[in-house]
């Protein structure tokens, strides 16, 4: 069955519009870049949605990014969750499952991705609001999600059956497991869950990371976009 | 020996697949060095357990309290728990009125409202701005308070159940539709059924439907004519209104320097009802000339006053930054002035020297 969902997601795929193969995520920082060539997209943080005190408090980005017209834009929805485990309650799903799409739609952005650090017990609550973003925004939606290097571990996890078309490894700040991953990055090898083999985060210090072979590579600065960072990066990810 | 080999080999490889597998802490975490452990009530009531110079200011003050045996009384520990839910979800709510929520209430006073539910992302304040990809506050909570001030009063004269407070509601229905954004909405003249208060009402509806549409020029000769009609109750505040258009409108140079002088000339006028909120208009104003001098100037000025206050124990800066920036920014503005001087690319030789009569004068 999982086999199933895999192949219904990846079959969905193949009627979404794909982002270029290099994506700069761009988060809380006013920044200009109109200089993107066209094989590069942005993902910017469009809007946060934090889980607390039983509800879901919705934040809109407001820090200006300016890209030229024709530019692939990404919106990011960023959840936070609970400073302490709780049980996530049916309304909060429902809120952030709402937000999500109404940032999708407001924005108008190309694609959508969801960045949520979810814990063991939060994965059935964020495997339900991928669900219902998906039910609303419908299969011509590109979604991705990041995911932390741990739950590519394996061929099978509850990755396998979400109803996205992305999945996409944040190979930074990894913790316990940083030196083990970045030993099979360096290589060229991949992560052993097939989802997590097509696309790949890295940060700009890391972009060593990314060197095997893949659909798309997201970078996450520290610091501004400077045009040279910028100029680093676009001649290091050819 | 075979049997142990194998047990130990076994382990091994359940440890590495369960390192694979697993999220992990690099060490384990027997306190904390920010804060107090969970549950924090404990704390607040006094039960401090083993302090830590490190944890962050605002537990060590409740320590202080209650070291010096002064308890936090049931009324601070409420506003203590406040705070930290502030922190926790990043909304500031140190308004205690939430205007928007109100008039959802009040407007359904009027029979026929249409069902409404704000929008979770924009909570009908904010709207999206394609060409920056940002949101921005489009309709404050001053706009909310107004309306439901106004229909309470237009209410006591005429009537939750009239014809013709039916037809106030439904107008400003469509005023606050603009609020996020969306096609525009303005409102019908008004009718010569409607009272003349109601009338006036409707003009200054349609005028701030034209603002927070987005529709400047429409807005600015809309208010003119308010500012020119004595009969209306709006005339007073038009003027302001009339700048805070061109305010909103700048794009460019020449309009930035309309829309200031426009601000300066309203100050001459020594309107007294003006002069707080245009004082406060003329300052947004001038930041969003994007001098970027001037915005080093300030962070820098910020720094120097929030490292002043923070050692004197008080914070007034967040208050004064309130009144500069627009309501989110200003809700972790004490946090980001850090980064500000950060978000401009300019050396320290192209610094230019504050105007004169702004930044000076400016008493916090």
């Amino acid at each position: 069955m999982p086999a199933f969902y895999l192949l219904a997601s990846l079959l969905l795929l193949s009627d979404a519009t794909a982002p270029p193969p290099l994506m700069l995520w761009v988060w809380e920082r006013p920044s200009d870049l109109r200089s993107l060539p066209a094989r590069a997209g942005v993902a910017f943080l469009a809007s946060t949605v934090t889980l607390a005190a039983g509800k879901a408090f919705v934040t809109p980005r407001f820090q200006p990014l300016q890209v030229k017209p024709g530019t692939f834009r990404m919106a990011v929805v960023r959840i936070e969750g609970p400073v302490v485990p709780v049980v996530l309650t049916h309304a909060q799903r429902d809120r952030t499952a709402a937000a999500i799409v109404q940032t999708a739609r407001l924005v108008n952005a190309d694609a959508l991705q969801v960045d949520f650090d979810a814990r063991l017990s939060e994965r059935a609550f964020y495997s339900a609001v991928l669900k219902d973003v998906r039910q609303a925004l419908g299969p011509r939606q590109f979604l991705s999600i990041t995911a932390l290097v741990s739950w590519c571990g394996a061929p099978q996890t509850w990755l396998n059956i979400l109803p996205v078309n992305e999945v996409v490894p944040m190979a930074f700040e990894m913790g316990s497991g940083a030196a083990a991953a970045e030993t099979l990055l360096r290589s060229g090898g991949h992560f052993p869950n097939p989802r997590c083999q097509a696309a790949i985060g890295v940060s700009t210090e890391g972009l060593a990371l990314a060197k095997g072979a893949y659909t798309r590579r997201y970078i996450f600065p520290y610091g501004e976009w400077t045009e040279t960072l910028l100029r680093s990066v676009l001649n290091t990810i050819q | 020996m075979k049997p142990l080999v194998a047990v130990l080999a076994a382990s091994i490889l359940t440890l590495a697949l369960a390192i694979a597998c697993s999220p992990s802490f690099p060490k384990a975490v027997f306190t904390f060095a920010r804060h107090p452990d969970f549950p924090r009530t404990r704390y607040l009531a006094g039960e401090l357990g083993i302090l830590q110079p490190t944890y962050a200011r605002s537990y060590l003050v409740i320590a202080y309290r209650y070291l010096q045996d002064h308890p936090l009384s049931a009324d601070e520990r409420q506003q203590v728990r406040e705070y930290w839910k502030d922190r926790q979800t990043g909304q500031w709510d140190n308004t205690a009125t939430d205007w928007p929520g109100k008039w959802e209430k009040i407007r359904h006073k009027v029979p026929s409202a249409v069902p409404h539910a704000p929008n979770p992302v924009t909570g009908d304040r904010y709207a999206y701005a394609p060409p920056t990809n940002d949101f921005f506050l489009n309709c404050a909570d001053d706009a909310y308070q107004t309306a439901v001030l106004t229909l309470r009063e237009r209410a006591a004269r005429f009537g939750y159940q009239s014809a013709a407070l039916r037809s106030w509601r439904d107008a400003q229905d469509m005023v606050f539709h603009n609020c996020d954004g969306k096609t525009p909405a303005i409102p019908p003249p008004a009718g010569q059924a409607l009272p003349p208060l109601l009338r006036s009402d409707r003009a200054y509806q349609i005028a701030a439907a034209h603002f927070y549409a987005g529709q400047h020029n429409e807005a600015v000769a809309a208010f003119r004519a308010i500012a020119t009609d004595a009969s209306s109750p709006w005339q007073w505040i038009a003027p302001y209104l009339v700048v805070r258009t061109l305010a909103r409108a700048a794009v460019d140079g020449r309009s930035k320097d309309l829309a200031e002088k426009a601000a300066r000339d309203l100050l001459a006028s020594r309107d007294p009802r003006l002069h707080a909120m245009t004082t406060v208009l003329l300052r947004r104003v001038i930041l969003k000339q994007r001098d970027e001098g001037y915005f080093h100037e300030l962070s820098q000025h910020g720094l120097r006053q929030l490292r002043s206050r923070l050692a004197g124990g008080t914070l007034g800066l967040h208050q004064s930054l309130r009144r500069l920036y627009p309501l989110p920014f200003a809700g972790s503005a004490v946090r980001r002035l850090e980064r500000l001087d950060s978000y401009l690319p300019v050396s320290r030789q192209q610094l230019l020297r504050p105007r004169a009569g702004t930044l000076a004068a400016d008493p916090q």
